[in-house]
């Protein structure tokens, strides 16, 4: 085999074992690497949704949250126009204002909840894809250092 | 690691409620400790929901979620179905779960 067979058989194989992953379990070569590590609040809510509308997400948080290592979330999305294609959570006091962005697939539905960290006091930012725009809804939720939950 | 995951899953009308729960220390890789350097990041990088062997959500996660991840989806689907859950962080290292609904 001369070289530049080789080198053709290699790419071909390449593309394969980047295709397969998808399908055959959990992966970190789609992870954006630049989003998820940004952390001004206001460019990734940019660059995500240039121009958001305000949409119909529930969000159930808490308003005050008595320990921020462990806030509970959840995101309901049932409500929003359109086939929710993803629901990204922005917490905008954040190091790293993306928490999460889940990809929906044929067959989710539209909840999601989690528990996140949260450093101080913040927006909690839903930001809810489907095919017909992007939505968004805030909430301000208050962490309180110290554990006395005033 | 085999089941490192703990699911729950019912089904009602239609719809799978799911709820998984990780264990993982989820380190931000911000977090001091005690020689005044910082404890290495270590975190779950992307969650993959299954069910029946379809993926239904692919979740990007960032250093932002809790020790021990917990995680609530829902699906469409009826008793019997197969729900797998598999995880993978910034080191390479893998978790699955699986339960039968």
């Amino acid at each position: 085999m001369n070289r530049r067979l080789f080198l053709k058989g290699a790419g071909a194989a390449g593309i394969a074992t980047f295709l397969v992953p998808q399908l055959a379990s959990a992966s970190i070569g789609d992870w954006p690497k630049s989003l998820m590590e940004s952390t001004s609040y206001d460019e990734v809510k940019k660059q995500l949704a240039p121009n958001p509308t305000e949409g119909e997400i529930r969000i159930k948080a808490p308003q005050i949250a008595e320990n921020g290592a462990t806030v509970p979330i959840e995101i309901d999305a049932k409500s929003v126009q359109g086939n929710v294609e993803t629901i990204t959570i922005l917490i905008s006091s954040n190091p790293r204002p993306i928490a999460a962005s889940f990809n929906l697939k044929k067959g989710a539905v539209p909840i999601v909840g989690t528990r996140i960290k949260m450093g101080k006091s913040g927006t909690l930012t839903a930001l809810v894809k489907t095919d017909k725009g992007t939505f968004y809804t805030d909430t301000e939720i208050k962490v309180t250092i110290g554990g006395c939950g005033g | 690691m085999a089941n490192s995951i703990k699911i729950r899953a019912k089904a009602r009308k239609g719809v799978i409620d799911i709820r998984a729960l990780m264990s993982h220390p989820m380190e931000t890789g911000l977090r001091k400790n005690k020689t005044g350097g910082t404890y290495p990041e270590h975190f779950i990088k992307n969650m993959l929901v299954k069910v029946n062997g379809n993926v239904v959500i692919d979740g990007d996660i960032n250093a932002t979620m809790s020790k021990d991840p917990y995680l609530r989806v829902q699906a469409e689907g009826k008793k019997g179905d197969l729900v797998e859950i598999s995880w993978v962080d910034n080191k390479g290292a893998e978790g699955y779960g699986k339960k039968k609904v």
